[in-house]
């Protein structure tokens, strides 16, 4: 009894909370404009601050530009990309690594050791291999986002329920069928969660090859904006990165939610 | 499907249909050896209804993934149908002990019921037509688009059984399949055992530590010593007539088989 009604008014409170989240945010926000405003026509008026009109004028200025939604696009599509190829070696690999037990132990050292080096490291040597372009961001996404898919793919395989391994084999299935129709889908909790760690880092990572790297892409009209002085338009990218990442995150939620609407993480217990 | 034997001792009913022959198996290898079945020997003919009991630990489930091709022996040789069994044999099911793991999470239960189907080469209408017959059999109809996990222990079991029968198999193996639900249900699921044994005609092997259950159910009693555990003795079950809750375990027979069986277990 007590546990229902304290589950139902926690249901109806978290509701309100959403709506009273959204007002809090909403006022934080305006609050920090407000604050932001106030700082460029004050105390640092001059500097490399201009008011939120002129962001949002730069903002206008690059909405009007086609050059701007190109590099939008090839931001977005480095990351994606590299993230897409990402996630099916690391699952691809993460399945083999986690069911053979022999080449999980010969692999073990060699990821434990590339693991903690981080995709800036390896950028110069990638520029040395394929310069400054499209091709290397989409590469360094890869090689940042390949880590967290693989070793939750194979934590999650390794975890898999021998009772449902059984329960395959006695309907005869073989190695690939259990592995395609049961040791992949019982992973999926580990690997949407590796996804997920990558997915929050590809956008990152794919501004970063641009604005380190000189790949074409937002990172790189950043770097021309501030170099040049432009400091309107240099925030307006910053906010289109932010909305962007945003989005990211927002759409890898959801995706989420897809995948492990079977999950006790995520279903909700339907009355029969 | 042959057509079901109701009597026993009619010539079909000799026929054998597995063969349990000096099995042997120790789990571990060294100071760590452990003999959990030490050498067991029965056989099952076709069409009957074979129970397993034995004291927790003894080695039932070590018995069954041994019959199912899960499990290699040690030593001995297990056959079904004069074939020696060596890995997961088609014509045979098994409905595990914890039955809620052994269903997917992340598919329905129609789905879950024609998982074994799917590489054996049935279409796709087929495939609906088995499911829901075999969810018929178990008296689950309306429940073929819902998850496992939105379903009472009892039902699970039920789908569990379900696919076990979709399958279509000869010889069905079950490992304490009523041991986690109330009375009631367990009667149910009891004589649902029975009539799934009638209708599909199929050889049946259930192993049980309940004493009540494996008499009411079985045309013939294995009793398994404690671990490592030999076959103690194999009991006909004689009782008169069709199996009823009531009726059958009314009779002086079943009062006087399960004392018997209860004396061979817990003697030492
Ligand atoms: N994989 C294993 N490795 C080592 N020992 C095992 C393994 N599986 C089972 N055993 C041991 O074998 C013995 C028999 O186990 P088993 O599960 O076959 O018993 P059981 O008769 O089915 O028991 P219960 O009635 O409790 O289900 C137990 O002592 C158990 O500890
Ligand atoms: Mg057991």
């Amino acid at each position: 009894m007590v546990v229902i009604t304290r589950r139902r008014s926690s249901a109806r409170s978290a509701r309100t909370v959403g709506s009273n989240a959204v007002i809090v945010g909403a006022g934080a926000v305006l609050v920090c404009l407000l604050a932001w405003e106030l700082l460029a026509r004050g105390p640092l008026a001059g500097g490399p601050f201009p008011t939120v009109g002129a962001i949002a004028g730069g903002l206008a200025g690059l909405a009007a530009r086609v050059s701007f939604w190109s590099s939008l696009a090839e931001t977005v599509l480095t990351a994606l990309v590299g993230l897409g190829l990402a996630i099916i070696a690391g699952v691809v690999l993460g399945v083999v690594l986690g069911s053979v037990e022999f080449v999980y132990r010969s692999c073990r050292l060699i990821i434990e050791a590339l693991k903690p080096i981080p995709p800036i490291v390896v950028m110069p040597l990638v520029l040395l291999l394929l310069g400054p372009s499209t091709e290397m961001g989409m590469f360094l996404v890869f090689y940042g986002c390949l880590w967290p898919v693989l070793i939750q793919t194979v934590v999650g395989v390794r975890d898999a329920d021998p009772v449902l391994i059984d329960t395959a084999r006695s309907f005869g299935f073989g190695r690939f069928q259990r592995a395609v129709r049961i040791v992949l889908p019982g992973a999926a909790a580990f690997i949407v969660t590796g996804v997920r760690i990558a997915g929050a880092a590809a956008f990152v990572i794919a501004v970063v090859s641009e604005l380190v790297g000189g790949a074409p892409g937002i990172g790189r009209d950043l770097f021309v904006a501030q170099n040049a002085g432009l400091y309107a338009e240099m925030y307006a990218l910053v906010f289109v990165m932010g909305v962007v990442g945003l989005a990211f995150n927002t759409g890898l939620g959801a995706f989420e939610k897809w995948m492990l609407h079977w999950h006790p993480s995520v279903r909700r217990e339907v009355v029969a | 499907m042959t057509e079901v034997v109701a009597e026993p001792n009619t010539p079909e009913r000799t026929e054998q249909r597995l063969v349990v022959d000096e099995l042997r198996k120790t789990y571990g290898a060294g100071v760590e050896a452990k003999t959990v079945l030490d050498g067991l020997s029965f056989d099952v003919r076709s069409g009957e209804f074979v129970c397993v009991v034995g004291p927790s630990g003894a080695g039932k489930t070590t018995l069954l993934k041994c019959l199912a091709g899960l499990l290699p022996p040690t030593s001995g040789t297990s056959y079904l149908d004069d074939t020696p069994i060596d890995g997961p044999p088609e014509k045979l099911a098994l409905v595990f002990q914890e039955y809620t793991r052994s269903l997917m999470p992340w598919l329905t239960v129609a789905k879950n019921v024609t998982l074994p189907l799917v590489n054996k080469g049935v279409s796709k209408h087929e495939m609906r037509k088995r499911a829901e017959e075999a969810l018929d059999a178990v008296g689950l109809t309306d429940v073929p688009g819902k998850y496992p996990w939105q379903l009472s222990g009892g039902m699970q079991q039920r789908v569990a059984i379900a696919r076990a029968l979709a399958y279509q198999p000869e010889v069905l193996l079950m490992d304490e399949p009523f041991a986690s639900v109330d009375a009631q249900t367990r009667f149910e699921l009891e004589d649902l055992a029975l009539s799934v044994r009638e209708r599909f005609g199929i050889t049946v092997v259930l192993v049980t530590h309940d004493i009540d259950e494996a008499v009411y159910l079985a045309d013939r009693v294995v009793v398994l010593g404690a671990s490592p555990c030999q076959v103690r003795e194999i009991i006909d079950v004689d009782l008169r007539g069709p199996r009823d809750q009531v009726e059958t375990k009314a009779q002086r027979r079943f009062t006087e088989l399960r004392s018997r069986v209860f004396e061979l277990i817990r003697a030492r």
